[in-house]
């Protein structure tokens, strides 16, 4: 792997911030322009968690997940000569797996010509005796994330795309806003209407224990 | 405040990142308001909800792949769907249907219409030029692996949602 990228394209990057300077990804990105694959491997390393849950709760599927993230990187790879620095590489990351997910999305309907299951069958998949109260288990890990999934999934793509990274992966507002070229009140409404929209959907789950601890340390052990 | 204007306030209020001005605006509104106070109960509730989904988990070997992927530089599903790719590398099969066509219609006095050819024929003997499939009024100008790599997925994508 070999970027003929011009030095002084490598060099812009991060000037505009001199905290920037200092950044391990501005750092790595640099290193990744030059050819450098241990470089690009260390990002996706550092992202790949938060590209595959992004990816899956964009999606609903574990492999189409996998497929999107994949892709993630890989579009990412190509356009590192792109990446000015003007944001952090973790909102530039979302912004393409943003892209990917919806284009991924649309091909999916095409192939299925589904567009949507309907409002019945994803509630009717939401029942809370779906959801096992007691003991949690990888079972139950999973079907709480495929609950929450098929609830988002309801969701029209501008309020989905919006809570998810706010809500589910944990990002600013002003992070949000970069990601979807959006200015921070649209955000702010956006989000408000997709909880507002999921609250029916996901009430069985209100009181439910803290599983993301559980999952946690599922993963750990 | 209305309770329109109070929206984006109450999104924030529910995750807990309203700054002090705001959250006394919006407190002042709450207080006549019993709509607003059970929009913002649903707006941090559902936070709660939301942000306690268990992560997916990475597949094994993730990253291996994705380098894997780089270093091949073989073509990604949306490659396939990029018209900018499809038109430059099918730029070849155009040009020999038009060669073609032009054969065609240099016969003058051959009643054979210039339509005739099979045009699934034509991909099949640039793609697999050993099977050496005889095309009358076809010459295959020239073929390169990257061409034939990607006239490869096309079909494999075709032969995949077909069996689907």
């Amino acid at each position: 792997m070999n970027f003929a990228t011009p030095l002084n394209a490598i060099t812009a990057v991060g000037t505009e911030d001199p905290d920037s300077r200092v950044d391990p990804d501005f750092i790595a990105v640099n290193e990744a322009r030059t050819g450098n694959g241990d470089a690009f491997e260390a990002l996706v390393l550092r992202y790949q968690g938060k590209i595959v849950n992004y990816a899956s709760a964009m999606t609903r599927n574990a492999s189409d997940a996998e497929d999107v993230a994949q892709e993630t990187f890989v579009r990412a790879y190509r356009s590192l000569h792109q990446f000015r620095g003007d944001s952090s590489f973790k909102t530039w990351l979302y912004r393409i797996a943003t892209n990917v997910a919806r284009t991924h999305r649309r091909l999916r309907a095409g192939q299925s010509r589904l567009v949507e299951q309907s409002l019945d069958d994803d509630t009717q998949a939401l029942r809370a005796d779906d959801v096992p109260s007691g003991e949690a288990s990888v079972e139950t890990v999973g079907i709480l994330r495929d609950a929450i999934n098929s609830a988002l999934a309801m969701l029209p793509d501008e309020l989905r795309v919006a809570v998810i990274l706010r809500d589910v992966e944990g990002l600013d507002y002003k992070e949000i806003a970069r990601v979807t070229s959006s200015p921070i009140g649209t955000v702010e409404s956006r989000i408000f209407r997709a909880r507002r929209a999921l609250r029916p959907l996901l009430r069985p789950h209100m009181s439910a224990p803290s599983e993301k601890e559980v999952d946690d340390d599922v993963q750990t052990s | 405040m209305t309770c329109k204007q109070v929206e984006s306030l109450l999104a924030r209020a529910g995750d807990g990142t309203l700054d002090r001005a705001r959250q006394e605006q919006l407190d002042t509104h709450l207080a006549t308001c019993a709509a607003c106070r059970e929009a913002l109960e649903c707006q941090t509730k559902m936070w709660e909800v939301l942000s306690r989904r268990p992560s997916a988990p990475v597949p094994l070997g993730f990253s291996t792949r994705v380098m894997a992927s780089l270093e091949s530089g073989e073509s990604s599903w949306m490659d396939a769907l990029d018209w900018r790719a499809w038109t430059f590398r099918l730029t070849p099969v155009a040009a020999t249907l038009l060669i073609t066509a032009f054969l065609g219609l240099g016969r003058g006095s051959n009643p054979e219409p210039v339509g005739a050819i099979d045009f699934s024929s034509l991909v099949v003997a640039w793609v697999v030029p050993e099977s050496e499939t005889a095309l009358d009024g076809v010459t295959v100008l020239s073929t390169d692996d990257e061409t034939d790599a990607f006239l490869r997925d096309i079909l494999r994508v075709f032969d995949t949602a077909a069996v689907r």
